[in-house]
């Protein structure tokens, strides 16, 4: 088998049922679908479910081999993010299951870490959801031209736009801190 | 000097998002520049902190691939109207053409034996459909097995009686299952009164059994339980000592089993309400869960996912043959249910799980229509 196979060849070999070819698929692009779910999700369970969903819809109705599969599966997520989202505030079985989570070592650094995963949630929901996923995609790794196809941009308008973004982040992200430790943030630190 | 750069044409630069010449043309710039070196400094301070919030946990590739491997392979024998193109490769995990003998109702049996003889359980004893029921269920998660692989597990050559450092003993209630003549006499026994199919033709003969509300003890030889499973091939699974360190507890409540033979048909209902089960403490139900489901043939991530998101305190894992025809979610009198079917020498079979309120039902059928079979199921009253 070619060690570096085209996205198109592999999804050429899908669409002729190749289990192989789509396990491959898989595994190269897992991580980046995972990234901007946890991102828009802020769970890992919801992260998991929707990336296996975004997963099954490459399965079973792959797009042309001609189509770049990175921003292809970037789009299927955000759309099934944004259903699992919809649907989670009815079912309020999901919150049952994510109880079930096992528990990390220690209470106190877990405790830590799950506020600040909330403080970057709040924070990214202050931000124009373009923004938002911008940021996203951004950084599960995404290139400018990729990001731009997701999310409809001129290729060259992205870096402007990130610059933006990450700036308002920050801004936003600072608001959430407990009072006296916003100054730490580097937009100010290196301040002329 | 060059003209200044914006934030964009920065922000590209530190991405490496800009053509080769543009980027040396723009860091021959920054070396004269100190403004823009500031906002490339504060725009990478930037870019580095969104980075390091928006980091995200670890994650196990391949445990998910399992997770979605497993997903496709159980949705697999859904109606055929909903498969895609992918039928070609869909027999790769679920080989539904074997033409190995397989004899369904002790198929099922040795299945679930093996999950409980895992549990400590006393296997040969039990009633086999009785054993459905370890946990108190409220979910059930369904795991193929290779008849190939049940085949390998019931030729152990394993004493399954050193399993037991102190062997099965009842601490409460009666022991076995005793034959009553009528379903009004197993009504008095249990307390409470058991449901009745209408039977899709007269029947020649009906036999019911009941077993009544008991508690059992028993102490795991952990060791006896190591073997077990280096003798079925499982050697990555490490059994706690403290398994055999406290008797297992289960309370059993009371069930009822009726099997009525008649023209052409024979039906088996059990049902009874979930037994709850004591581990020692320090025994992690999803350490024992995913030696079972390795001890059913799963391949360690599989089993590691599964075991990881099955809350083992409430969840019944269903082991069904994998070369059974066909395994669908149906509705009886509107709880969810699982339908299992196959044809086994020429004769279609039935296997029908469900539930309603606490009470659970395994209905098994022979020589009936699937319609014929679901009807008599509805009509359980």
């Amino acid at each position: 088998m070619a060690e570096h196979e085209s996205d198109g060849a592999l999804l050429e070999r899908l669409r002729r049922g190749d289990e192989a070819a789509f396990e491959e698929l898989f595994v190269r692009h897992y991580a980046t679908v995972y990234r901007v779910l946890y991102g828009l999700t802020g769970r890992r369970e919801a992260a998991e479910d929707a990336a296996q969903e975004t997963f099954l819809i490459l399965y079973r109705r792959p797009p042309s081999s001609h189509q770049p599969l990175r921003p292809w599966l970037c789009r299927v997520a955000l759309n099934t993010a944004r259903n699992a989202l919809r649907s989670e505030r009815r079912d309020a079985a999901r919150i049952e299951r994510a109880a079930h989570m096992p528990a990390a070592e220690d209470p106190s650094e877990a405790a830590e870490r799950t506020e600040e995963r909330d403080r970057v949630r709040a924070a990214l929901a202050t931000l124009p959801q373009r923004q938002a996923q911008l940021l996203l995609l951004r950084h599960a790794g995404l290139s400018y031209a990729e990001v731009a196809a997701v999310l409809d941009l001129a290729p060259g308008s992205v870096g402007t736009l990130l610059a933006r973004a990450e700036r308002a982040f920050a801004e936003a992200y600072a608001r959430f801190l407990p009072a006296g430790t916003g100054d730490q943030l580097p937009g100010k630190q290196v301040q002329p | 000097m060059t003209r200044c750069y914006d934030d964009g044409a920065l922000r590209a630069g530190l991405d490496g998002e800009l053509p080769a010449a543009a980027l040396r043309a723009q860091q021959d710039h920054l070396a004269v520049c100190p403004e823009c070196r500031a906002r490339h400094a504060e725009l990478k301070a930037l870019a580095d902190q969104t980075a390091t919030l928006l980091d995200v946990p670890p994650l196990d590739v391949p445990v998910a691939l399992a997770a979605l491997r497993l997903r496709i392979d159980c949705e697999r024998p859904a109606p055929a109207g909903s498969r895609s193109s992918h039928s070609q490769s869909s027999q790769r995990s679920v080989p539904m053409t074997s033409t190995r003998i397989w004899r369904p109702w002790m198929g099922w049996a040795a299945a679930l034996a093996v999950v409980l003889a895992l549990l400590a359980f006393p296997p040969v004893r039990a009633v086999a459909d009785q054993l459905l029921n370890v946990f108190r269920v409220q979910n059930v998660v369904f795991v193929p097995v290779a008849s190939e692989r049940l085949e390998q597990l019931q030729q152990l050559n394993f004493d399954g009686e050193t399993l037991f450092l102190s062997p099965p003993k009842q601490t409460s209630g009666s022991s076995e299952m005793r034959t009553v003549a009528s379903l009004s006499e197993a009504a008095a026994l249990v307390g409470f009164t058991p449901a009745q199919p209408a039977l899709p033709g007269p029947s020649s003969s009906a036999e019911f059994a009941v077993t009544d509300r008991a508690t059992f003890e028993f102490q795991v030889n952990v060791e006896s339980a190591r073997e077990l499973l280096r003798l079925a091939g499982v050697t990555d699974v490490t059994l706690p000592d403290a398994l055999g360190a406290a008797p297992i507890v289960a309370e059993m409540s009371p069930a009822v089993s009726a099997r009525y033979v008649g023209g052409g048909y024979e039906v088996t209902l059990v049902q009874g309400v979930s037994p709850q089960v004591t581990l020692p403490a320090g025994v992690e139900m999803q350490q024992l869960g995913y030696a079972a489901l390795r001890m059913l043939g799963m391949e360690p991530r599989q089993a590691a996912t599964l075991a990881a998101q099955i809350d083992w305190r409430t969840t019944l894992v269903f082991p069904f043959p994998a070369d059974i025809s066909s395994l669908r979610q149906v509705t009886v009198g509107g709880s969810p249910g699982l339908l299992v079917s196959g044809d086994h020498q020429g004769e279609r079979y039935q296997s029908l799980y469900w539930q309603r309120g606490e009470r659970f039902y395994v209905l098994s059928g022979r020589g009936l229509t699937v319609e014929a079979f679901l009807a008599m199921a509805e009509s359980t009253r």
